[in-house]
């Protein structure tokens, strides 16, 4: 057995951090530079707040793209890990037939790019004359096929013996579903939250393709303008849109190391 | 038991109706409406500029990507795999963060990138910042569950340290490592985000990929030839994924 030191882990910790924690560190210490930033520095010449005034209390605008990021986002993954958990619970624990093929397909279209699927989606989503509303967003978000598989394989650890146990005694699957395989993938359910509302709330494509009123846009955009807005409002921005993803992470850190093993697609006895 | 067959369908159904709906039939609809001309639509892709310059852009960007994120995460694995659990998670975050943050800071600290070289060479950057983390955290989490005996009697054997990872780890993470390789494809493609925030619709020629080809083509309304390129892009990428789910179910004991 290997001696591990501890102060030795910890400068481990640090040293893979460093290329993590830098920028957003830097993004914070800029903030407060009222001077131009040229060249590239740590410590604020000019120190002011007059980036936060002006985003957080006189232009509503800004303001304005942050609720549309949340208005975009949330109902997307909320619905999104309703239609998941069901249907994650009904794959691994009530086989019906046909269940192996459809899975593969689902498994392959969860690894797709969103770009092989965007057009489809266009298609679709025009066809239903949703184009220009927030369904548009909405409806891709709610049917994605990753978050299906991945409570798939986090229900599929659930004990059989369990669920058998409440279906002898009389328990509606609705109920064994909702006392019994929810809180058992408990981490799973943290972890396809996190994942899902990161890579949603970071979201450029769809905005583009499916709004069409630069007032709907979400707050990922904003940053494409570096030009016609004042850098130190930006890097404002740039903090109060990493605010929620930072607070969500560090709420499931452990729901996250928890489940790094389940997410891998491995074919085990019994798929 | 019958009652569950049903009981079992009921919880699938939303899900299986929207994907049919959002994914089945509107991809079945656009390769029937990319061969309406014919395969014009194909062909004069292959003669189209743009789509070649994009296509080898993205094929190059994925290749050396892979590789060198495939070197990156896994001598950081090599180097790190005793590390505890705790720290780790932090790793996920560049993936988590939203692109504003690292495009600005790599506009501060670099400045306007002008075309060529230094832009490519600049996303392939932002590629590795944002995904070796969860490769590594994927093979730490893979290294952790190799047979300690296996290491033990190499060690016995007299195996350096590499060799050991080399020949005796390494073959035990394979789905480990093939499910790595997945994301990091898959993840390459979200590229475009940080293109589109640096560069907006007209990159320079060097960062010039697919993704932009299609929202240049979106720009224009071209249904057909987008529809074309659907079909293209998800053969290129359908196939190596298909190879690596299929090789990388198992692990070598």
């Amino acid at each position: 057995m290997m001696h591990r030191h501890k102060w030795s882990m910890q400068i481990c910790n640090f040293v893979l951090l460093i290329p993590v924690v830098v920028p957003l560190l830097w993004i914070l210490c800029a903030s407060f530079m009222q001077e131009r930033i040229v060249p590239f520095h740590w410590i604020p010449r000019e120190f002011g707040i007059e980036g936060y005034k002006e985003v957080l209390f006189r232009s509503p605008r800004y303001l304005m793209y942050f609720w549309n990021s949340l208005f975009l986002v949330v109902p997307g993954v909320v619905g999104m890990m309703i239609v998941a958990t069901l249907a994650g619970y009904g794959f691994a624990k009530l086989p019906f037939p046909g269940r192996g093929w459809i899975l593969n397909i689902y498994i392959l279209l969860a690894v797709l790019p969103y770009q092989t699927v965007i057009v489809p989606h266009y298609t679709i989503v025009s066809e239903l004359g949703l184009l220009g509303s927030e369904w548009a967003v909405w409806f891709p978000a709610i049917f994605s096929p990753f978050g299906v598989y991945l409570m798939y394989r986090f229900f599929q650890k659930v004990p059989e013996e369990c669920i058998e146990c409440a279906r002898v005694e009389g328990a509606g699957e609705w109920r064994i579903f909702a006392q019994i395989g929810l809180p058992q993938t408990k981490s799973g359910v943290a972890t396809l939250f996190v994942l899902t509302l990161a890579d949603q709330w970071n979201m450029v494509e769809q905005p583009l393709i499916f709004l069409q009123d630069e007032t709907q846009y979400p707050m990922s955009i904003l940053f494409e303008r570096m030009n016609s807005y004042e850098i130190g409002e930006l890097l404002v921005c740039a903090l109060i849109i990493s605010v929620p993803i930072l607070i969500i992470f560090a709420m499931s850190r452990h729901a996250l190391s928890d489940s790094m093993d389940a997410i891998v697609f491995r074919k085990e006895k019994g798929v | 038991m019958s009652v569950n067959k049903n009981k079992g369908l009921m919880f699938v159904l939303p899900s299986i109706a929207g994907m049919f709906l959002f994914y089945i039939y509107p991809f079945a609809r656009s390769l029937l409406r990319s061969f309406s001309n014919g395969i014009y639509a194909y062909s004069s892709l292959f003669s189209s500029e743009a789509f070649l310059l994009a296509a080898q852009n993205t094929a190059l960007f994925l290749v050396l990507g892979l590789i060198l994120i495939g070197i990156l995460s896994l001598g950081l694995a090599f180097i790190f795999q005793n590390m505890t659990t705790s720290g780790v998670s932090a790793l996920l975050l560049p993936m988590l963060l939203p692109s504003g943050i690292i495009v600005l800071f790599v506009n501060a600290v670099t400045g306007e990138w002008s075309g060529g070289v230094e832009s490519f060479v600049g996303l392939l950057g932002i590629y590795l910042w944002k995904n070796t983390g969860y490769c590594l955290i994927i093979l730490l989490a893979g290294l952790a569950c190799v047979e300690k005996a296996s290491i033990e009697a190499a060690k016995l054997d007299g195996a350096s340290h590499v060799r050991i990872f080399l020949q005796v780890q390494f073959p035990q993470i394979r789905s480990f490592s093939c499910f790595s390789v997945l994301i990091a494809l898959t993840n390459s493609f979200k590229i475009f985000r940080e293109s589109y925030l640096l560069f907006g619709d007209q990159p320079p020629d060097s960062v010039y990929m697919m993704q932009n080809f299609m929202y240049n083509n979106f720009l224009a309304a071209n249904d057909q030839r987008l529809a074309a390129v659907s079909v293209i892009l998800i053969i290129c990428i359908g196939i190596p994924i298909l190879l690596l789910l299929r090789y990388g179910g198992k692990n070598d004991a």
